[in-house]
């Protein structure tokens, strides 16, 4: 008898999650600013060198320092590699002898991280186009008290009013992105309404804002026309527009964005006319075809996808005649049968038999021109209205 | 969000903050030449990338226009049909499917000329 009862060691259950863009742009910026300060330690100029070197010593001792002397060369070569210490010894000291604008650039590492936020932490599933400006007054809200922390050896060469202005301006770049699309979502459904509302077909729109990264049922537009979005931001005080990097940074986000803005209005006027086009060439099919078309265009503030279908009435029509008329032949032939059955002895059986095949038929037949008949009156309910729900 | 919070948070015209902060004129002269020449760089890829599109969009259009010839001419030849189509736009993409030429409407008259046989035949009959 064995004393030692084999054990299995309990595998921990990972569960499998994809990571958001955001968490994906999170490691990239870390990654960049690691690299960037390395980088800057292997091309240490003698006075950096000296400064960094200094703070090496005072911080870690001598031994430590002479370790550095004597392996810099063979860091810097790639001869020897570095021990997770070191490198953390030196993503705490690099920073501090960079100058203000080498600073400043890890900051920027963390911009497009920090502006891709609001799709994680805004985002839902479905939203009622009934309901936009609720969505994005609380998307807004979401975007106050949002926090942007930077990775400890990047923050810890600033002050915490910069810190505080970063922030600000990245809030205040968040909810002028957030105004824009709020102003480009509402324009883009009014435009699409506009374009689809004489279409005599089965139109149904969906809808995906980019910039919150969530679906929009889109019923009602009369409604999106009449709401308007009011967002308030904590106003940046003059000592913080003094800050000559931080105010190139909002200068830099915010005129790109007017251009992107210029560019979206363009790109939005090929799409209206891509669906006119379509729209156009539905128009010039027969009663007797039937046409669906899946229209996927990027508007202003997202990506709109019209669905069109126009069935042929006549041809539905046809299909309910033909129905009738072939249960009509049914009911005779078996009349006639029954007839016939009454004159010949032994002939009940196969009466029954056909009868109950026949029965079958009948009922099949009924069905679809049932089925025939209501998707004439679906499509004709679905016809009245601009957008269709599905 | 508090009271307080709603307090000292207040509307921002986005034209004045715009005026104070994105500014170029209160920047150094060589943070204004960086990010003019980046305006300057996008803008050009961006008319680009616009012009491209039209480009896609006008040849989608015009092959949308062939598609809806070439039905046409199905349609006239008596055939029946069931044309699928992907175009790629300027603006994103477009499947099409249009079905047709259906000669079914022989089956009713077939249906109503086999009625009146069966009815002549079971009048016939009853007699």
């Amino acid at each position: 008898m064995s004393y030692y009862r084999r054990r299995y060691r309990r595998r921990p259950r990972w569960d499998y999650r994809p990571l958001t863009q955001s968490e994906q742009l999170q490691s990239e910026a870390r990654k960049k600013a690691t690299d960037f300060v390395i980088s800057k330690f292997r091309s240490l100029t003698p006075t950096e060198f000296q400064s960094f070197g200094s703070w090496y010593y005072s911080k870690h001792g001598r031994s430590a320092y002479d370790y550095f002397l004597k392996t810099y060369w063979s860091w810097k070569q790639g001869v020897v590699g570095m021990s997770g210490q070191t490198s953390a010894r030196i993503l705490a000291g690099v920073p501090r002898v960079m100058s203000r604008s080498e600073q400043f650039q890890l900051l920027r590492f963390y911009l497009p991280y920090f502006l891709s936020k609001p799709r994680d932490k805004c985002k839902r599933d479905t939203v009622d186009s009934t309901q936009l400006s609720e969505f994005y007054v609380n998307a807004g809200q979401t975007i106050l008290g949002m926090a942007f922390d930077l990775d400890w050896f990047v923050s810890a060469v600033f002050s915490e009013q910069e810190i505080s202005t970063f922030q600000t301006i990245i809030r205040y770049i968040l909810l002028r992105r957030l105004e824009t699309s709020f102003s480009d979502v509402r324009k883009d459904l009014i435009d699409l309404h506009n374009t689809l509302r004489t279409v005599e077909a089965d139109v149904s729109v969906s809808y995906r804002v980019n910039f919150l990264d969530t679906e929009l049922s889109v019923s009602d537009v009369h409604a999106v026309a009449k709401q308007s979005l009011v967002l308030t931001l904590p106003p940046l005080s003059p000592e913080d527009a003094n800050q000559t990097e931080l105010r190139s940074i909002l200068a830099d986000y915010t005129l790109t964005d007017r251009l992107k803005y210029h560019f979206a209005s363009g790109v939005h006027a090929i799409a209206i006319n891509d669906i006119q086009q379509v729209i156009a060439q539905m128009k010039v099919t027969r009663k007797t075809e039937e046409w669906e078309s899946d229209t996927t265009v990027e508007c202003r503030g997202g990506i709109a996808q019209i669905r069109v279908v126009k069935i042929s009435v006549p041809k539905q029509k046809l299909h309910i005649a033909t129905c009738y008329c072939k249960m009509g032949l049914l009911i005779l032939a078996f009349l006639f049968a029954v007839r016939w059955a009454s004159t010949h002895r032994g002939a009940g059986g196969i009466v029954v038999f056909g009868g109950f095949l026949g029965l079958g038929w009948l009922i099949a037949l009924w069905q679809s021109a049932h089925e025939s008949r209501i998707a004439i009156k679906t499509y004709e309910q679905r016809r009245s209205k601009v957008f269709a729900t599905n | 969000m508090s009271n307080e919070d709603q307090k000292s948070l207040r509307r921002i015209n986005p034209q004045d903050l715009q005026n104070q902060l994105v500014n170029l004129e209160g920047l150094p002269p060589e943070k204004q030449l960086e990010i003019k020449t980046k305006m300057a760089e996008s803008a050009v890829s961006l008319q680009a990338d616009l012009g491209q599109r039209v480009i896609k969009s006008r040849t989608a259009e015009h092959d949308m226009a062939v598609t809806m010839d070439h039905i046409k001419d199905l349609d006239h030849n008596k055939k029946i049909y069931s044309v699928n189509q992907n175009f790629e736009t300027g603006a994103g993409n477009v499947k099409i499917s249009v079905k047709g030429g259906d000669v079914n409407f022989i089956i009713p008259v077939l249906i109503v000329i086999g009625l009146i046989i069966l009815g002549l035949v079971l009048i016939l009959n009853l007699k």
